[in-house]
């Protein structure tokens, strides 16, 4: 049989399985209503990717093959806003940290020599993570790196002396990576008077000086101006004088005649010209006193009097010079003479007046501008005096709010009754680069994000989070909400845990550090606080700093006391002024007189470490048991859960990786509230007496009416007695 | 965390402190492979270390194909020598909450644990002092299955349960996207569920059977007791609990890539309403 034959289909003559066939195919090809595919097409596309990619075991994930390719078949190409992965957040960071990997493109070459001259503050930080690594502890090295390219940046911005990458603390948003750094001697307040001026107003010192020379010529200048206008004033005022006296005179003359010209043009040109010089010789002085007046500051009203002083004197000159004319040429010329002489006057005061009315004008202005500039330089400089040593507010605030609490109890004494109740004094926190402020701290919550430097502790906040549990959110700004009340935010409670998990964990191998010989002497009294590194320090084998015994370890930042501070402070202040009570004074105070808190001195031995709940404080061991030779020492505080140091050879170093808490063995209760007040005692004076009966209250009045009629009769008795007399 | 290239998922808890040396992830490796094939393991998990005082315990997880049931528990000191934990019975978890206390190091230790009680009623009672002793290797089993219970999570849709009932890990599984992994209502506790019958109907409509048969880590008490916070931007997503601090969980959205790990003392968060 030939295929041609098979292949036409008889009219009619479809079998029954060939009918069936078409129905399921039908029905196979069927689209779906809700993606618009059908099962047809499905599987021919599913079995020629299968016989494409022969996969093993083709029968278990053939419904992922299924499902992968119904997922390809609906991807659309078109973006819409669902489809779209949002890594902006991973972008934003990668250009953050990027800013960590660029190097200063200037002047490459010149910088890459000075680095290797100049002694960096910064240190090895992979070397250490590689010890740690050796035994467990630390981050990944890539996270490293980027700290460490941050602890880079922050030594770049910073005028430090050493930097330390302290540890990390989780919090329950965000992470922080601590720095521990020490400034420069004395860069540290250079640095936080440079940032309090940005913030205010920005003021340099060079700008001062630069406004007070500036304020300085303004005034030179306006003096030279001054004393010019007056000058110009003085000579128009006289030169004017005499031409119109000349003139007036001449015009006489002519009218008069010839004969009396000469020996008039001569009297008055010599009278005129004599007093003319010696005014100005006067003037010219007056003037530059004046000027010099007007200099020392404000003073228009000078000017104006020294003016009309001279307007008056000139026209006093020309008046007598006309005077004298007048007297030589006698009678014949009167009529004349006065009818100059009017003009000559009328003439003379006004082009005065005019000339001195403009020259005042000038003056005003140019004092204005004086005084105007003088001001503003004033005030600037009282600005920058008045900023620059303000101390930092916290502390001035709080003072003031004492004083004010104070002044109000004097005030309202008369108002509702106070209670008597002082708080106890607010132990005075430790001066910057001491005690538990010796060293300052930025934390950051990403590497390659701003540093931010954490404030100074205070020792009621120490007392407080050592009284508290809590975990830090990751924002440094957050709320520490708990009882007893924490003073202060997230920051400052990020920093006092600082402060106690590097006073109980910063440890280093015995006789690293020793006490500065020298201070010695001076210091004996009080605890020590100051150690210099050992230059003759050889290392500690590394089987005697694993030692159970951890004799070899020693803390190397100063306990803190149950004060809060390191060193201790006497709440119990003696007013020393008070001289007259002295005597009294101490005999109150002796059995007030507080025994100083104690603790480890600094450089103290592991051993002394108290135990954490029946468990030894530390857990030393060795890096390695199969290649002991090589291991380093590492040891793991029990105490501080996440606090680990290491030491090989002269090396070491402390790192913190935790949540920022200490171990307790028994679970943690807040303190009880303070127990009630007690009552005021009762007794007879604030006892309310019991109402009078109508019947007491009857025999009461009687009694008094009685007395009183009786003070009567002795009264009119006496006065009979009087009338008597 | 699988065993299988630990060395590499390791790093993704890096940040969170929880690293390995190099001996001890060159010795896993050579271990790990030794243990899987002795038991016939489908699969093995680092499952984490903890913390004594004396020294640590490493532990390791074995799973067979179900991953729910018959998982082994393995400890070892040195990362070489595996011994197997008896599984923890209820009683073993009564006691073993009586312990208090770090972990020392020594499987052998024994915890006592005295309990003053009265006997007799009025005037004749007496206090009698009752001992329980505690083997630390009980504990430790006990504490291990605590942790599993309370906090051993995985992404939603990463196992399906078959209609065998057995749970298998999700071939097609293709991670969470970013927006999903932010919310905690995606992380599914790898237990049984118990809670699942407080939610609605309604709410229990939209489920899938075959990938919504284990509790949320949603509704989870007291809210709070999960840390979630991306790393690297939305690179990496980190999981860690603050009711067992120290178990760390990790994803990286988008990709099939999680897993989770316990480094830590084996103690109980149990002042966590406090420091919330």
């Amino acid at each position: 049989m030939s295929e041609g034959e098979a292949t036409p289909v008889p009219d009619g003559g479809v079998t029954g399985k060939e009918k069936e066939f078409l129905k399921a195919k039908s029905y196979l090809l069927t689209a779906s209503t809700n993606t618009g595919i059908n099962l047809y097409d499905h599987l021919s596309r599913v079995l020629g990717k299968i016989l494409d990619e022969r996969p093993d075991n083709v029968v278990d994930i053939f419904e992922d093959i299924s499902k992968d390719s119904k997922r390809t078949k609906f991807t659309s190409d078109a973006n819409t806003v669902q489809d779209k992965v949002d890594r902006s957040t991973e972008v934003a960071l990668a250009q953050v940290q990027r800013k960590l990997f660029t190097k200063g493109s200037d002047d490459g070459e010149d910088d890459v020599a000075q680095d290797d001259e100049v002694e960096t503050p910064l240190p090895n930080i992979m070397e250490l993570c590689f010890f740690f690594e050796q035994a467990g502890i630390g981050l990944n090295r890539e996270e490293m790196i980027r700290v460490w390219l941050a602890l880079k940046s922050l030594v770049d911005n910073h005028p430090l002396q050493h930097v330390r990458f302290w540890g990390k603390i989780f919090g329950t948003e965000q992470n922080y990576y601590v720095a521990e750094v020490e400034y420069r001697e004395g860069d540290e307040e250079e640095e936080e008077e440079e940032e309090r001026c940005s913030i205010s107003v920005s003021f340099h010192r060079l700008h001062v000086l630069f406004c007070i020379l500036l304020a300085l010529l303004c005034l030179f200048l306006a003096v030279v101006i001054i004393v010019v206008v007056v000058v110009v004033v003085v000579v128009v005022v006289v030169v004017v004088a005499v031409v119109v006296v000349v003139v007036v005179v001449v015009v006489v003359a002519v009218a008069e005649g010839v004969v009396l010209v000469i020996v008039e043009v001569l009297v008055v040109a010599v009278v005129a010209v004599a007093v003319g010089v010696v005014v100005e010789v006067v003037v010219v002085v007056v003037a530059v006193v004046a000027g010099v007046l007007v200099a020392v500051a404000v003073v228009v009203g000078v000017v104006v009097v020294m003016e009309v002083v001279v307007v008056v004197v000139v026209v006093e000159v020309v008046v007598v010079v006309v005077a004298v004319a007048v007297i030589v040429e006698a009678a014949s010329v009167v009529v004349v003479q006065v009818i100059g002489l009017v003009i000559v006057i009328v003439v003379i005061i006004v082009v005065v007046l005019v000339v001195v009315v403009v020259a005042d004008i000038v003056a005003v202005v140019v004092v204005v501008v004086v005084v105007v500039v003088v001001v503003v330089a004033v005030v600037m400089m009282a600005v920058v005096i008045v900023i620059v040593p303000e101390e930092p507010q916290e502390d001035e605030v709080a003072e003031k709010e004492g004083e004010e609490e104070g002044d109000e109890e004097e005030v309202e004494e008369d108002d509702t009754p106070k209670p008597d109740f002082k708080p106890p004094p607010t132990v005075p926190k430790e001066d910057n680069r001491t005690g538990a402020n010796k060293k300052t701290y930025f934390v950051c919550n990403d590497p390659g994000k701003p540093w931010v430097k954490l404030p100074l502790v205070q020792p009621n906040q120490i007392t407080v989070a050592r009284m508290i549990k809590k975990f830090m959110t990751g924002r440094l700004d957050a709320p520490v909400v708990s009882y007893p009340p924490f003073p202060g935010n997230e920051s400052n409670y990020l920093r006092a845990q600082i402060a106690r998990i590097s006073a109980g964990t910063h440890i280093s191998p015995l006789g690293f550090y020793q006490f500065d010989e020298e201070e010695e002497e001076e210091e004996e009294g009080e605890g020590r606080d100051h150690f210099v590194e050992n230059i003759d320090f050889e290392g500690i084998p590394v089987r005697e700093l694993a030692d159970p015994s951890l004799g070899n370890w020693v803390h190397h930042v100063q306990h803190i006391l149950p004060q809060g501070r390191c060193s201790w402070w006497n709440p119990v202040q003696k007013n020393e002024d008070d001289f007259e009570d002295e005597e009294e004074e101490e005999e109150r105070e002796e059995p007030d007189e507080p025994t100083p808190e104690e603790g480890p001195a600094l450089l103290a031995p592991l051993t002394e470490d108290e135990e954490v709940g029946n468990m030894p404080a530390w857990t030393p061991a060795l890096s390695s048991a199969l290649i002991p030779q090589y291991s380093i020492a590492v040891i793991h505080s029990n105490l501080w859960p996440g606090a680990h140091a290491f030491a090989f050879e002269k090396k070491f170093e402390n790192v913190y990786i935790g949540h920022g808490q200490k171990y307790k063995s028994e679970n943690y209760s807040p303190p009880a509230p303070p127990p009630i007040q007690e009552e005021f005692p009762s007794g007879p004076e604030i006892t309310e007496t019991e109402d009078p009966t109508p019947e007491e209250e009857a025999a009461l009045r009687a009694a008094q009416q009685e007395a009183a009629e009786a003070a009567e009769e002795m009264e009119e008795a006496e006065e009979e007695e009087d009338e008597d007399d | 965390m699988e065993c299988e290239g630990l060395h590499l998922n390791i790093d993704y808890v890096g940040s969170s402190g929880i690293i390995l040396s190099p001996e001890q992830k060159a010795a896993l490796q050579t271990s790990l492979v030794i243990l899987q094939n002795e038991n016939k393991f489908n699969r093995v998990y680092l499952w984490g270390k903890i913390l004594g005082v004396k020294d640590d315990y490493f532990i390791a997880q074995g799973a067979y194909k179900d991953e729910f049931a018959g998982r082994k528990t393995f400890y070892s000191k040195d990362c070489i020598h595996w011994g197997l934990l008896p599984p923890a019975t209820d009683e073993m978890k009564k006691k073993s909450a009586l312990a208090k206390g770090r972990f020392t190091g020594d499987p052998s230790y024994e915890f006592e644990h005295v309990e003053t009680k009265k006997v007799g009623e009025g005037d004749d009672a007496v206090d009698e002092e009752e001992t329980t002793i505690i083997k630390e290797e009980d504990r430790l089993s006990s504490v291990i299955s605590e942790i599993d219970e309370d906090v051993r999570i995985v992404p939603r849709g990463a196992f399906v349960q078959v209609p065998t009932a057995e749970v298998v890990k999700n071939r097609s599984f293709e991670g969470l996207s970013v927006q999903e992994a932010a919310k905690l209502c995606n992380f599914m506790h790898f237990r049984e569920a118990k809670r699942l019958d407080l939610k609605t109907l309604l709410q229990r409509a939209n489920m899938d059977k075959a990938i919504d048969f284990m509790d949320s880590i949603e509704d989870d008490v007291p809210r709070g007791s999960w840390s979630l916070q991306f790393e690297r931007g939305s690179g990496l997503l980190t999981l860690r609990s603050l009711q067992w601090p120290g178990y760390c969980f990790y994803h990286v959205p988008a990709t099939q890539k999680y897993g989770s790990v316990y480094f830590g003392t084996g103690e109980k968060n149990l002042d966590l309403p406090f420091m919330l």
